[in-house]
């Protein structure tokens, strides 16, 4: 099995009509790397995904596969596994004679075909299916078949387009970590397109989140989380608190003064320089504690009343009025919220990194 | 006793199903039932023996003949459909919804066309005076080819009177295909030519056999087309059985005829439905 080859997307971009599907889209995935495509539906994901195997032929921009240009090749002649949103499997056709398919089109022998559909069959544990109809299966094992088709032919690069979107929770679960055992297994260069958050934070080494038709942000899944660079990719992964804030002084350590506090300032880590007059900390939820006087172990401390408290399970949700605006926080379900009737008075307290901040207007 | 809301309810819903189907189904035991089984019938109750009539179709050569020939005119007439109904059925089944209505409307204007007229306008076109034969004299090859009142002129009216019942099933079943099986074909290594013939032909295959089966049958029982554009030779097996009912007036002849008729396409209704899943192209299960 051949390692991982490398895509180069440059300033791709796709009309249909006067909308840009998408916009100057510009990635690179390195060589065995597991990179998502996260966005909402019209977002420019898919067109994206669909670009790169050759099903949507883009108005402009490059697309390159281990350094050679491929913008205009045909699919057939791209060599790279495709798994598509309903599996598209041929219903003519039984489970091995599906799998068996690239290899019937690249016309290998038939005993090297049987050779390498069981070794696939075998990969995505559906040995015994082998001379199963298509009809006869069930959506997970659909989805195996559908991946073990895109593998058979062993290509360097692996696009998949919300494969696991038809399935319930927990099948999904069980395939989100199958198919990160089988991409470390055969260290094939990964490019998977998803809306939903978990999947695309448990899954990836990089997420490119992208609206509109551009990519946001890209960077691991810690990054964008902890460090999102707008409020569109903030609100994309859970619950995040926003404040507006004035920047008091600019830097690496920059200090912020949240609207309508005096006497307060709060702390954050910055990476990128900040520009423009209005702007937003964030934090999550997760990320603040709460005391009952200001703590100088954290560079963070804001003083509020609760609110409200509501039960969720693995974790409880407080509501917290502060004078910056409520702010909600995240406990464990172990933490002791029954001391914390509405009306008590509390300290929230969090480290400067878990402070994000960015252009309000962006 | 155990009785569910469920089961009344359906019990319910059948019954009402039967007295909804019931005025339909008496007319039709009435009007077309009862009176095939008297012609089947009476093709077997001569006084000279149950199959006397059926002696004599096996026996006498023309008949026979007129049976073969209206089988190979009706099997060249199923294929000239499917050649020319396939890439309309693709246009049809996959095309947006002004090019659809275009096609549609093209199939339903010629549907509702009286058979008469459409027969009498091919007259017209087809004859030696007519455009056709002025373009083909115009090219040089007026005086070898005969449009109509021939085997030629047969073929046309019948492919013109028979292509919707082509279209339609095919691109019934042209129209379930997930165009991104195509697509997946394509990722996996097949050219657009190998994806088709991989792919597309085997899932609309069955749509193609209903086409050609319904055609051929269809055909089979034809008598305007044949007796107005034919020739002499081109006789069907219904003008047969015209000539014995109106000339010779033969009538348990003629009924044996037309039972032999009858045979022929529940025979191959069901060897369409057994093998081919006709039934379930048309939207049974």
């Amino acid at each position: 099995m051949p390692r991982g080859a490398a895509i180069e997307i440059r300033d791709l971009t796709k009309r249909y009509g006067d909308v840009k599907a998408i916009d100057a889209v510009s990635l690179t995935v390195a060589e065995g790397e597991f990179v998502t495509l996260l966005g909402l539906s019209g977002s420019g994901k898919s067109t994206t995904l669909m670009a790169v195997a050759g099903f949507v032929d883009p108005d402009g921009g490059a697309i390159a596969i281990s350094g050679s240009d491929v913008t205009t090749l045909p699919p057939e002649k791209r060599n790279l596994g495709v798994v598509f949103q309903n599996y598209a499997l041929f219903p003519h056709l039984n489970v091995f004679d599906n799998i068996a398919f690239p290899l019937r089109m690249r016309r290998h022998a038939e005993s090297e075909i049987d050779t390498q559909v069981r070794r696939v069959l075998d990969l995505v544990s559906l040995r015994d299916l082998s001379a199963r109809r298509i009809t006869e299966l069930s959506g997970g094992q659909q989805q195996r078949v559908a991946l073990a088709r895109a593998l058979v032919f062993s290509p360097p690069v692996l696009l998949m387009d919300e494969p696991l979107g038809a399935l319930d929770r927990q099948l999904r679960e069980q395939l989100q970590i199958e198919i990160r055992r089988i991409h470390r297994q055969l260290g094939v260069t990964v490019l998977y397109v998803t809306h939903d958050q978990e999947e695309a934070l448990s899954m990836s080494d990089r997420i490119a989140i992208m609206a509109d038709g551009r990519i946001q942000q890209l960077g691991t899944p810690h990054e964008v989380y902890m460090q999102p660079s707008n409020r569109f990719v903030a609100g994309f992964f859970g619950e995040s608190n926003f404040l507006d804030v004035a920047v008091e002084r600019a830097g690496d350590n920059p200090v912020l003064r949240p609207k309508g506090l005096r006497d307060i300032t709060l702390h954050a880590a910055l990476r990128r320089p900040l520009s423009g007059d209005r702007f937003l900390a964030m934090v999550r939820p997760e990320a603040i504690e709460i005391g009952d006087s200001r703590d100088p172990a954290f560079e963070n401390n804001l003083p509020g009343t609760v609110e409200q408290q509501d039960f969720l399970g693995a974790t409880q949700r407080l509501t917290v009025k502060t004078g910056a605006g409520s702010v909600a926080v995240r406990m464990s379900r172990l933490a002791n919220a029954a001391a914390l009737p509405a009306g008590a008075p509390v300290w929230l307290k969090w480290r400067a990194g878990e402070t994000a901040v960015f252009d309000a207007q962006d | 006793m155990m009785s569910s809301p469920a089961g009344l309810r359906r019990t319910t819903r059948s019954a009402t199903t039967f007295f909804l189907l019931l005025p339909g189904l008496v007319v039709l035991a009435g009007m077309f039932i009862l009176p095939v089984a008297q012609l089947v019938i009476d093709s077997f109750s001569d006084p000279a023996g149950a199959l006397v009539h059926y002696q004599r179709i096996a026996v006498v050569p023309v008949y026979l003949l007129v049976l073969a020939r209206t089988f190979l005119i009706s099997a060249i007439t199923a294929a000239l459909c499917l050649l020319l109904g396939f890439p309309i059925a693709y246009r049809l089944a996959h095309s947006g919804p002004r090019v659809k209505a275009i096609i549609l409307l093209c199939i339903f204007l010629s549907f509702w066309t009286n058979l008469l007229v459409r027969a009498f306008s091919w007259m017209v076109l087809l004859n030696p005076n007519g455009i056709f034969s002025q373009a083909l004299a115009f090219i040089g090859l007026g005086d070898q080819i005969k449009l109509v009142y021939n085997t030629t002129g047969v073929l046309i009216g019948q492919t013109q009177i028979l292509l919707p019942y082509m279209i339609l099933p095919l691109a019934a079943v042209m129209s379930r295909v997930d165009p991104t099986l195509m697509n997946a074909a394509r990722s996996l290594g097949a050219s657009p030519t190998r994806a088709f013939l991989a792919v597309y032909i085997p899932l609309v295959k069955s749509g193609a056999l209903a086409g050609s089966v319904l055609v051929f049958a269809l055909s089979l029982g034809s008598f305007v087309i044949p007796a107005l554009l034919g020739g002499p030779r081109d006789m069907f097996l219904a003008q047969l059985i015209e000539f014995n009912i109106n000339n010779t007036l033969n009538l348990p002849f003629a009924s044996a005829l037309a039972t032999v008729l009858l045979a022929a396409t529940i025979v191959l209704y069901w060897i369409g439905d057994r093998w081919f899943g006709l039934g379930q192209v048309w939207g049974g299960r």
